[in-house]
């Protein structure tokens, strides 16, 4: 049985507007699938839609199957999917300026995670955020629990979200293009911190990006969505040799310097 | 930080230098004095008496006696204190000078009688309307929608229509004498400030609930409360500790402002509630032309308005660190 | 810009044209007030006591209009002569009750909004004439010319404006017989002037940043490269675009106007008897209380006709500014 299972799951937007159209994947355990599309493809709402982070309404999400873990998340409660966030199932977004808390220090938010779901105390907190953030590549990650995001460099608060996402081992990462934001040469540090952390802890990673680039370095197997519809999937090498959609062919042919 | 309050204090002290001389002059060079108001004086006593006030000084001397803390009385009049026993010492000093209406007391006498009432009921005022209104937006923004919602905003733009004198009269009528549960005037025990600080807090709570849940709205839909969310932390950790931080912000900028509101709706609630506060002490000197107690009162209000002005900011930059970081 | 659906979003907005309705009925009443068969406002009946309301349904109208014609314009009287003519001596049953001194409360609330209206004007007026020339100025002059401007507007404002009223209203009302007697401006003038004196600032401020935010723009650099004078520039470019936030800056100063004018009034600093004000109308009803006769009317027909205007007014700002700035639409 897979990771995560999803079957039919469409994403709609009052009656005219489909974000994403009847898509069925597999994640596997320990795997990293790659979901490629470009803006608007309806990648990001994919993700957000499977960790049940669409407001709805205005979102009306529709699955056959969704199931994580065993769990049904279509028929779960608030609260089972609020003791399933931060620790089975984690989430990683795009922009790290925006994603961190301003008036919380990083140590705060970090630590909150275990707190909150195990009982932690906030000296145990504290600890296990500083080795978190060690882990993530931070040098000497002290000093920084107590600094506020805005005074951390892109790149470094992106590995905080990592950390604070990775905290609690989850089985299943959503990477929101996770490098998007970043510098060219921040972006492979942070996917090779992915690889290192999916060795180590066993995490899947369900990895959302417009970045050929990042599905060749870092992807197992990857979707390739098109106005919300999921229109080939493959193995990464199956893929970058012999693809079978058009569209697909089209996003290879038009990415720079292949 | 303490650079911040150095400068802050160097801009009120001109600032106030400023008010008090424009009002100084202001005041003097109109035609008019606080006697005329009385039957007409023996000529002899009038000019005595202006003498002993110093009103027929050139103004630059009056201002520079009125600010102190020389005392540039050749002779040392003694114009101060009931029976005229002490020096008059000048603003600097910390000395307002004798009333000119009440005359035998002085500016700091009535002052420190009726300050603190206005005081005590201005800030049961404000503190209450914060706390209403910050709730009010709060839940309005998080039941955003529902009827809950609906009801908040109808009641909030209704108190933001009234005037706090229609407020005050319609709780004295219903509150006081169809229901008679709090007092009508006057002032004595703490439920006589009920009925004021209320009819004082009413357009105040009802332009905070407005302003946090605008706030608040906003802050919801930033992106890093999503994250919150996504780390599994429960709603009321992610309303109370991410989100509402963001909905203070602009409450906290409101503040000198309301601090000002309620200052001038004590003008008129002390009136109607017949509590002696120094409101009514600022009205009756602007008529009466009592000079030394319409600037004691100018200079006292605008040095609290200035002072709450500059905690406001203090408390901006505690909340939100990134202004501290940009504006030093 | 300005045009680009915000007539659809205004139309699509159904409290707005109820506000609109309702002020533009109130706007007709207050400007055709002695043509309404209406009792007279001041005709005094100091024998009688404050009388209840009489709902319309129980009594629509009565006999007896007394008109008064001292202290009124010379529209006025002509407009009261013609109202005698058509509705003879019917008028309007007491509908709001009646006040210590024997005189209609429905009468004397329409002929108070005249007041409000008035204040309203002065400070539209103000606003626009004085407030945008001087915004739009310091936002297109040199950064120590800008300083300067909005540092004065800054001290200005630093004073609690009602304060700084009172003051200049305590002031001038040294001159008041001079200035009646040479320049034929009574009291009433002079507080109108006084209002509009100190409610052009807030709209200076906006105006200035709205237009050092436009003069960087990108159209604007686009004018100027063409070729286009400093004053085809703001005429054409930068003022249109300017027009949105002069919108909704005086949606919230007309509102603070009439309170102003209504508290001054019921401190006995503004407006005053004969003449009719809501403030005083106010002032008039709590007096009147006692815990013997609740008069509850006298303070109801203000509280409800002051209430009333500013609700409306304030729901229109809020469709206005939201049809104006499509980013603060809530779905």
């Amino acid at each position: 049985m897979a990771l995560l299972e999803v079957r039919g799951l469409s994403v709609r937007y009052g009656t005219e507007t489909v974000a994403v159209e009847s898509a069925s994947f597999d994640v596997e355990a320990g795997e990293t699938l790659a979901v490629v599309g470009e803006s608007g493809s309806g990648k990001s709402t994919l993700a957000l839609a499977v960790a049940g982070l669409l407001p709805r309404p205005p979102a009306i999400v529709d699955a056959e199957v969704l199931r994580f873990s065993g769990l049904d998340l279509a028929r779960a409660s608030a609260a089972e999917m609020r003791a399933l966030r931060g620790k089975d199932l984690a989430m990683v977004f795009q922009d790290p300026a925006t994603s961190l808390c301003p008036w919380l220090t990083i140590g705060e938010q970090v630590g909150e995670v275990l707190e909150v779901h195990r009982g932690a105390s906030v000296r145990e907190a504290r600890r296990a955020a500083t080795a978190a953030l060690a882990d993530v590549g931070i040098a000497d990650p002290e000093p920084r629990l107590d600094a506020f995001p805005h005074e951390l460099s892109g790149g470094m608060r992106q590995r905080v979200t990592i950390a604070m996402a990775l905290l609690l081992s989850p089985r299943l990462l959503l990477a929101d293009e996770p490098t998007s934001a970043l510098d060219a040469t921040v972006q492979l540090g942070i996917l090779e911190l992915f690889a290192e952390l999916q060795r180590r802890h066993g995490t899947a990673i369900l990895l959302v990006t417009h970045s050929l680039g990042v599905v060749a370095a870092a992807a197992d197997r990857a979707l390739v969505l098109h106005h919300g519809r999921i229109v080939e999937s493959a193995t990464v090498s199956e893929l970058f040799r012999a693809p079978r959609h058009d569209y697909t062919k089209e996003l290879l042919a038009s990415a720079p310097g292949r | 930080m303490i650079r911040f309050l150095a400068r802050r204090l160097v801009w009120f002290a001109a600032t106030l230098l400023a008010v008090v001389t424009l009002s100084f002059f202001l005041m003097r060079a109109v035609r008019g004095g606080p006697f005329d108001a009385e039957r007409r004086l023996d000529p002899t006593i009038e000019r005595n008496l202006r003498a002993r006030y110093h009103l027929d000084w050139p103004l630059w001397k009056q201002l520079a006696a009125y600010l102190g803390p020389i005392n540039l009385d050749a002779h040392g009049a003694r114009a101060v204190g009931g029976d005229g026993t002490r020096v008059f010492a000048g603003v600097l000093a910390g000395d307002f000078g004798p009333s000119l209406a009440y005359r035998d007391q002085t500016v700091g006498d009535l002052l420190r009688e009726s300050l603190p009432i206005s005081l005590a009921l201005g800030s049961l005022a404000l503190l209450g309307a914060v706390a209403v209104g910050l709730a009010a937006g709060v839940v309005s923004a998080v039941r955003r929608g529902t009827p809950l919602d609906a009801v908040l905003r109808v009641v909030a733009t209704v108190f933001l229509a009234l005037p706090s004198f229609v407020v005050a009269s319609v709780l004295v009528i219903l509150l006081a004498f169809a229901w008679p549960l709090f007092p009508v005037a006057g002032f004595g025990t703490w439920r006589h400030l009920v009925l004021p600080a209320l009819a004082l807090g009413a357009p105040i709570a009802a332009n905070v609930a407005r302003l946090a849940r605008t706030g608040m709205l906003e802050t919801l839909g930033q992106d890093f409360v999503r994250t919150a969310r996504a780390k599994g932390l429960p709603e009321r950790i992610v309303i109370l500790r991410h989100a509402l931080p963001g909905a203070l912000l602009p409450v906290a900028s409101y503040l000198g402002p309301a601090a000002a509101g309620v200052l001038t709706g004590s003008l008129v609630v002390e009136r109607i509630f017949a509590i002696p506060g120094a409101g009514s002490h600022f009205v009756n000197s602007a008529l009466n032309r009592d000079y030394t107690l319409a600037m004691g009162v100018t200079i006292v209000y605008c040095a609290i308005v200035y002072a709450l002005n500059t905690l406001v900011d203090v408390f901006h930059r505690l909340l939100d660190p990134r202004v501290a970081a940009e504006g030093a | 810009m300005i045009g680009t659906g915000v007539w659809e979003r205004l139309r699509a907005h159904r409290a707005s044209w109820w506000c609109i309705l309702f002020l533009g009925a109130v706007a007709i009443a207050s400007l055709a007030a002695p043509l309404l068969p209406l009792p007279s406002p001041s005709a005094l009946a100091l024998q009688d006591e404050p009388a209840p309301p009489v709902p319309p349904w129980r009594e629509l109208v009565r006999h007896g209009f007394r008109p008064e014609f001292a202290d009124l314009s010379w529209t006025d009287a002509r407009l009261t002569e013609l109202r005698g003519r058509v509705f003879g001596d019917l008028q309007t049953a007491p509908w709001l009750g009646t006040d210590a001194k024997g005189r209609d409360l429905l009468a004397r609330v329409v002929f108070g909004s005249r007041t409000s209206i008035l204040a309203a004007l002065a400070a539209t007026l103000a606003s626009l004439a004085i407030g945008v020339l001087f915004g739009a100025v310091a936002g297109l002059a040199g950064p120590r010319v800008d300083n300067l401007m909005m540092r004065t507007v800054d001290a200005l404002q630093s004073l609690p404006f009602v304060f700084l009223v009172i003051f200049v209203i305590g002031i001038v009302n040294a001159y008041r017989a001079e200035l009646s007697d040479r320049f034929g401006i009574d009291r009433e003038t002079v507080f109108y002037l006084v209002i509009g004196a100190v409610s052009w600032l807030t709209m200076a401020r906006v105006v200035r940043g709205q237009v050092l935010v436009l003069r960087n723009a990108a159209f604007v650099e686009a004018a100027r490269v063409a070729g286009a004078s400093p004053a085809r520039i703001l005429a054409r470019h930068v003022l249109p675009n300017v027009l949105p936030v002069v919108v909704v800056t005086l949606t919230l100063t007309i509102p603070t106007v009439m309170l102003t004018e209504a508290f001054l009034s019921f401190l006995g600093l503004g407006i005053e008897p004969p003449k009719m004000s809501w403030g005083i109308l106010a002032a008039d009803g709590i007096e009147a209380i006692n815990p013997i006769r609740i008069a509850w009317w006298l303070v109801a027909a203000p509280a409800v006709a002051m209430g009333s205007v500013l609700f409306a007014l304030n729901v229109l700002g809020d469709g206005l500014r939201d049809a104006l700035d499509p980013r603060t639409r809530r779905s």
